[in-house]
């Protein structure tokens, strides 16, 4: 009985550190490995509604179907970010600006993404 | 009082309880901003205690009791679709890790907490049609790790306290 809990603990932990330890290489290496972003592509629902190279500066605003409900999306200093939006939690508004291969900002509400791709075409997924 | 309504009482206190932690959680920031709506699972301690106390059946029906009045209260359908696969897959998990007898409450609470983020992960790559949401899984172990530890290591003690008077099967 105590052998089996003894045991028990035991696995706990080996579980515990196994887990850390493959979560922290995998953000070590994908902060040495990430790649800085060339262009980034802005979803809703799914289906792409815009394409923008980071490079040249601008703002761009999506409306619901309803015409009332927006997303703004600015584009800055090779940084993309979503500054304003019609959304209840606001949590677009809130994330901070992306710049690297792969990272997303997501307005859950109105199902939209923006994600940034590196130079190589077409999406590719990082490690 | 009779079994039975021990039971009862037990199972609907536990509902209230699993119900104010995930208004807490609502209240606290969110674990990655990236991706809205993901959260820890604090309401995974009750989930867990009743698990070791009564039973699967007995977890499934105070999680879903509780996911229900979470949307009914401060509800919005995405956020709920989330929950739910986030507490399906983690409910099973755990009720499988403790039948496997390899880990202890501790270690079926890290399984537990790591793959409700792994499901609500999972959700999110479905619903935005985008894969690399999944790239937040790496943060999400850690967290869910954490995080699982330290309700595991919470709900052995409210389990031992506890099981002297509740549990129905030696
Ligand atoms: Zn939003």
């Amino acid at each position: 009985m105590t052998s089996r809990l003894h045991r028990a603990r035991r696995n706990d932990i080996l579980l515990i550190a196994s887990l850390v330890f493959l979560a922290l290489v995998g953000i070590l290496l994908s902060l040495f490995l990430r790649r800085d972003g060339a262009y980034c592509v802005i979803t809703k629902n799914g289906e792409e509604v815009g394409r923008f190279s980071l490079s040249a500066d601008r703002e761009i605003t999506y409306y619901e179907e309803d015409g009332v409900g927006f997303n703004t999306v600015r584009i800055e200093n090779g940084r993309v970010s979503v500054t304003a939006a019609s959304c209840p939690d606001k949590i677009c508004v809130r994330s901070r600006a992306i710049r690297y291969h792969g990272e997303t900002v997501v307005c859950l509400p109105h199902g939209l993404v923006v994600t940034v791709y590196g130079d190589e075409e077409g999406p590719d997924i990082i490690v | 009082m009779s079994e039975k309504t021990k039971k009862l009482t037990f199972l609907a206190l536990s509902c209230t309880l699993a119900l104010m932690l995930s208004y807490i959680e609502s209240l606290l920031p969110p674990v990655v901003t990236s991706v809205p709506g993901i959260k820890m699972g604090l309401a995974n301690l009750v989930i867990i205690t009743v698990l070791y106390l009564y039973g699967l059946k007995e977890a499934a029906a105070v999680s879903l009791l509780r996911l229900v009045m979470t949307f009914l209260l401060f509800g919005n359908p995405l956020t709920a679709l989330y929950s739910l696969a986030g507490a399906v897959i983690s409910l099973l998990a755990m009720a499988l890790f403790k039948r496997l007898r390899l880990f202890s409450t501790v270690g079926v609470s890290v399984t537990g907490g790591v793959l409700h983020n792994l499901g609500q992960i999972l959700v999110a790559i479905v619903l935005f049609d985008s894969l690399s949401i999944g790239y937040y899984m790496l943060i999400l172990t850690l967290t869910g790790t954490l995080a699982g530890a330290l309700i595991g290591i919470t709900a052995s003690f409210l389990i031992k306290r506890l099981e002297n008077v509740y549990k129905h099967h030696s």
